[in-house]
């Protein structure tokens, strides 16, 4: 085939530019140390790359809030941790109250312990993080209980009790109207106690069955001494409002052990101390309610619209349901797990209620006993034929029998709270128990993710990194070949006859 | 008889042959190049003399009767056909990396949150709903939430922008390639004459044939093109006259065409022009208004989209126009028709324009393409398909509505082009908007795991409004659907007030209730959303498929460089001036002119001893 300087020199610039082409491509994989700039490189390497960045990207993301809910669940393990030891105390000071030599100042002051624990528990629920009320559920702006008075908050609460919650106990009242007699000791009152006392204006019970009669007791001394609010007829419930107790007729008891009891009241004004209704019942905020009807506890029956319309808040909270205020952060692809512990279910409101009363009881009981020179008095004047000695044995015995009578009402309480406190314990128990696992699952989660993470980085790193070495070495190759063509043309091409003709 | 000074004419052929040899050398030296191809002399002894008497005839010399050049035509031909392909893949490949180069999707990707592609602003704008559904009461996230979702508004528009500045772009240089064609097709047609009238002596113009074919590849790289040159006079073809000085009565006739289509004829051509089409005669909805189409200048019709057609012109018009087939070419009967609105049911796009072309076909094959407005798009009950509805105008007298058999609107161009990208964006943000807005999918159904739009809770808002945080455009503009990735963005009254983000289905659940949150996060691990499977696989399928193309384009245009090269190889070796050769060729000249001269000073001599000295006493 016939072969000119011109197709020499083609050639040779081809090849030279396909070489040049090579040590371009080379060149810029060792300057940015990838393999690829553009997709069009290699497009499936690039479709790889994008999707491992986007894991990763997400991985991060995921870790970051996992960070933020292992922070939560440690708040609440803080909290939990106090919570367990304050209740701890809380029954040994029981136990040792029990004992029978106690005196009433003794057990007074073993009341006013539980007092400060009660406190104690209470700014426990209140634990905050970052702001926030960690047992609040969703309304975290809101403490579980309240810190400051609320005297203008007016709510309607609605409040579920089973058979278990019905405490059988001894009661202490005061017969004024009988000096000689005065201390009335009553056995086997059946109590129900809500979680507020005093400030209930209105109040409705339902329970399946029951066709009794409700009969509110509003004195403010009800409690102390009118002597037929503790003993309700079979069929009736009594309702002390300053105390907030529900006393069950022996029927009513029974109707208890097959249904629940619902009940529905009205309360104004909230001291410090008390459950905020918005995070522990379902309640109506009714304090700026617009709303004619004669009966504020219609509330519960308002549609939607009318809760508007008439400037009422609606706080849902829906006891048992498992999906309920569950605040849930998105740990990996549609893993969610909620982070969160309810306050109404570690520091129930049976607790709180059943701690209120015991201190109301004990403290109540120096006002029960006799005032000795007015008993003195009233012995006299009983039998004015008495003498001195007389008297002062009636008085002594007297007041004896009535420090008895105290004493074993309040050996009664401090039993019978005995056997609540452990049933509250295990209640604790449980969410604790629900909070470490699922808090152990989200370590697990962390942990996972940093594995993904550091995979993630190393699919990438493979995926697209340039082997600098194997790199360096096509690099050396190529400009052999680069320098070898550029040697040869150029002895090549200079030559032609005309050199060689003199 | 021998004539006086017989030998000294032969001897002059002789100097004459060798001077003109080396003329032909010279200019072979001197001219040699690309497109030029060598040239030789062509010689024949003159007719002899005859001795009658038996003893032999005696040579009288030789002559140059042509000067010849060494081509071959069925290389050309071939070298043509090649690199109009190449020109094709070139052009693509130029094109569709500049659109590679906007969509950038890996540049900066070192640290994951560093990227600047559509990719990287999804994942920043997920995450930043990451956050908030951990502190839904904070408005400081929501701010954060709006803020990534302006930036991936800013990353919507801007490859927005860069595709329709590269269709302009595509559009101006196809413009400008059509004036080139129609330049180079002007200098062929003069050429052509000249070199008719050149011929008519009888000579070969040589070089006006190289410099025409110099032009044919270029125009070669520009268009496919079909070169044929015929013999007119027909007894010259069938070989009347074979003798060199008859020559001149050959009529060759040079036709150049481009695409299958006449274009120079001899002197006469046929030019190109570009016609922008008007408002509403897009081929496809997202089209750039005022494209242009090509057509001889006289209105015949130019096969721009003919798959037959090649070259740099047909890259770019794959570029500009490819929609990957993704017009609506619908059946319907006479029944979808009355009186003046068209009924089509069930298409498979939804996003056309509201006026436009539509091209009706008959039965018999008749077709008219007439303008059509007020494309009412109806989404159909329960049960029953979508449709939509349109207004056409007056028809033709000839056209038979009876007969309709089948609808299209829009063309057809295979090829993954800007409008198949820019389709593809504006199904992305449309999806992506819809199911955060509504918290429906492509279908019209609830996405698993998200809140529909009527859930949200909005009381906290002044009037109870749901202000979608993303907005398409509204309906007053009757295109906005086509329209969408142009008019993507976040709402500007979210922008301004923050706190008007629904993030809950109930307020009064709390302030850390952050199921709507969690809702859009479910968009995101949607597996449904798109045929492709998540939003992120959309994306990446996006650039996947532009980065196989690219890659395809360039292997391609790799390729046929090579051929390309080779070809023109083989033409060199045919055509191309070999320096050694020439001076060869040159020695032997210049030999024979020595030769020749010496051979005159001994018949000088002889003549001289003859005359002069013969019979000297």
């Amino acid at each position: 085939m016939r072969v000119t300087n011109q197709m020499m020199s083609n050639r040779m610039m081809l090849n030279l530019t396909r070489n040049m082409n090579r040590m371009d491509n080379l060149a810029n994989q060792l300057a940015s140390g990838k393999r690829i700039t553009f997709p069009s490189d290699d497009p499936i390497l690039a479709a790889r790359a994008l999707k491992f960045r986007t894991s990763l990207r997400e991985t991060q993301q995921y870790m970051r809030n996992v960070g933020q809910g292992l922070s939560w669940m440690g708040a609440t393990d803080a909290a939990f941790i106090g919570v367990t030891e304050v209740v701890t105390n809380m029954r040994n000071n029981f136990n040792s109250a029990i004992n029978a030599d106690k005196q009433l100042q003794e057990r007074q002051a073993i009341i006013n312990t539980i007092s400060q624990m009660k406190a104690q528990l209470g700014s426990f629920m209140n634990t905050p993080y970052a702001g926030r009320y960690v047992f609040s559920g969703f309304r975290t702006n809101h403490p579980p209980i309240f810190e400051v008075d609320q005297p203008d908050l007016v709510f309607a609460v609605e409040q579920h009790f089973r058979f278990a919650d019905m405490e059988t106990t001894n009661v202490i009242q005061r017969d004024s109207s009988n000096p000689l007699n005065a201390v009335q000791l009553r056995e086997g009152v059946r109590i129900i106690k809500l979680a507020y006392a005093g400030n209930i204006p209105e109040i409705e019970v339902s329970l399946a069955g029951w066709t009794g009669n409700l009969v509110p007791f509003n004195a403010a001394n009800a409690h102390i001494a009118d002597l037929t609010a503790y003993d309700p007829d079979p069929d009736d419930i009594h309702f002390i409002e300053a105390t907030g107790e529900l006393i069950l007729g022996s029927n009513v008891a029974n109707l208890l052990q097959s249904n629940e009891m619902n009940v529905r009241f009205v309360r104004e004004g909230f001291t410090a101390g008390e459950l905020n209704p918005k995070i522990y019942f379902n309640s109506f905020d009714i304090s700026e309610s617009t709303s004619t009807s004669a009966d504020a506890l219609d509330v519960f029956g308002y549609t939607a619209q009318d809760l508007i319309d008439y400037n009422i808040a609606h706080f849902h909270n829906d006891i048992g349901s498992i999906t309920d205020q569950r605040l849930e952060f998105e740990f990996s692809f549609n893993t969610r797990i909620p982070i969160n512990t309810l306050a109404r279910n570690v520091v129930t409101d049976k607790l709180h209620a059943d701690l209120r009363e015991l201190i109301r009881f004990v403290n109540s009981m120096e006002g029960m006993l006799s005032n000795p020179q007015a008993l003195e008095q009233a012995i006299r004047n009983a039998e004015p034929n008495w003498t001195d000695e007389q008297v002062q044995a009636a008085l002594t015995q007297q007041i004896a029998a009535e420090n008895s009578q105290i004493n074993t009402a309040m050996q009664n309480r401090f039993n019978s709270m005995l056997a609540r406190i452990d049933t509250h314990y295990q209640q604790i128990s449980r969410q604790e128990a629900d909070h470490g696992s699922r808090m152990q699952r989200l370590d697990m989660i962390r942990l996972r993710l940093e594995e993904d993470q550091l995979n993630f980085r190393e699919l990438i790193s493979d995926n697209e990194d340039a082997d600098l070495a194997e790199v360096a070495t096509f690099m050396a190759m190529a400009r052999a070949a680069y320098e070898a063509s550029l040697r040869v043309g150029a002895s090549v091409l200079q030559l032609t006859l005309a050199d060689f003709i003199r | 008889m021998r004539s006086a000074f017989f030998e000294f004419n032969v001897a002059r052929t002789a100097l004459f042959l060798a001077r003109g040899g080396l003329d032909v050398v010279n200019h072979n030296i001197a001219s040699q190049g690309p497109g030029f191809s060598r040239q030789f002399i062509e010689h024949r002894a003159l007719p002899a003399l005859n001795l009658r008497d038996g003893r032999g005839m005696y040579g009288t010399g030789a002559q140059i009767y042509g000067v010849g050049q060494h081509r071959n035509v069925f290389l050309d031909h071939k070298f043509w056909n090649e690199r109009s392909t190449l020109g094709r893949f070139q052009a693509q490949a130029q094109q569709l990396r500049v659109l590679e180069m906007g969509l950038n999707e890996l540049r900066g990707a070192d640290s994951p949150t560093g990227g600047v592609g559509t990719t990287t602003g999804f994942g920043l704008f997920f995450n930043s709903l990451q956050n908030l559904s951990t502190n839904a009461g904070d408005s400081v996230y929501r701010v954060n939430v709006l803020q990534t979702a302006s930036t991936l508004q800013s990353f919507v528009h801007n490859m927005a922008q860069t595709m329709r500045r590269q269709q302009i772009d595509a559009n101006t240089e196809v413009h400008i390639m059509v004036g080139r064609i129609n330049g180079l097709g002007n200098q062929i047609a003069s050429l052509n004459e000249q070199i008719a009238r050149t011929e008519l002596t009888g000579s070969r113009a040589n070089d006006l044939r190289d410099s025409r074919a110099r032009l044919i590849d270029e125009l070669s790289l520009l268009v496919n093109v079909s070169i044929i040159e015929t013999e007119r006079n027909e007894d010259f073809a069938a070989g009347m006259f074979p003798e060199p000085e008859q020559r001149g009565l050959s009529k060759l006739h040079f036709r150049v065409m481009i695409n299958g289509q006449d274009f120079v004829s001899g002197g006469n051509i046929n030019l190109l022009e570009t016609v922008a089409r008007p408002a509403g005669a897009e081929r496809n909805p997202t089209d750039v208004v005022g494209l242009f189409d090509i057509q001889f200048r006289g209105g015949r019709q130019f096969d721009m989209y003919s798959p037959q057609l090649r070259g740099q012109l047909r890259g770019l018009l794959d570029v500009r126009d490819g929609n990957n087939g993704t017009h609506i070419s619908m059946a319907v009967t006479a029944g979808d028709f009355n009186g003046t609105v068209l009924t089509i049911p069930a298409p498979h796009r939804d996003d056309l324009n509201d006026q436009g072309r539509i091209t009706l076909f008959n039965y018999d094959d008749r077709v008219i393409e007439i303008d059509y407005t007020n494309l009412v798009w109806n989404p159909g009950t329960p049960g029953n398909q979508p449709f939509f509805t349109l207004t056409v105008d007056t028809f033709p007298p000839n056209f038979d509505p009876a007969n309709l058999n089948r609808i299209e609107i829009g063309r057809t161009t295979n090829f993954k082009g800007i409008p198949h990208y820019m389709n593809q964006f504006n199904t992305l943000v449309r999806t992506f908007a819809d199911a955060m807005n509504y918290g429906l999918n492509r279908n019209g159904q609830p996405i698993p795991g998200a809140v529909p739009a009527g859930n949200r809770d909005v009381s906290h808002v002044p009037g109870n409004v749901l202000h979608n945080m993303f907005v398409l455009g509204d309906d007053s503009n009757p295109n906005w659907r086509s329209q969408a990735f142009l008019n993507f963005g976040v709402n500007e009254i979210l922008m301004q007030n923050p706190d008007w983000l629904a993030v809950s289905s109930n307020n009064n659940t709390g302030e850390s209730f952050n199921d709507v949150i969690l809702g859009f996060l479910a968009v995101n691990n949607y597996s449904g959303l798109f045929a492709q499977g998540r939003l992120q696989d959309f994306l990446i399928s996006i650039s996947g498929e532009l980065g196989v193309d690219l890659r395809q384009a360039l292997r391609f245009e790799e390729n046929y460089n090579d051929i390309v090269q080779s070809v023109d190889i083989q033409r060199i070796s045919v055509m191309g001036v070999d320096t050694s050769e020439e001076i060869v060729n040159m020695m032997r000249f210049q030999h024979i002119y020595q030769a020749a001269a010496q051979l005159i000073n001994v018949i000088d001599g002889i003549y001289d001893l003859t005359i002069n000295r013969l019979g000297n006493f």
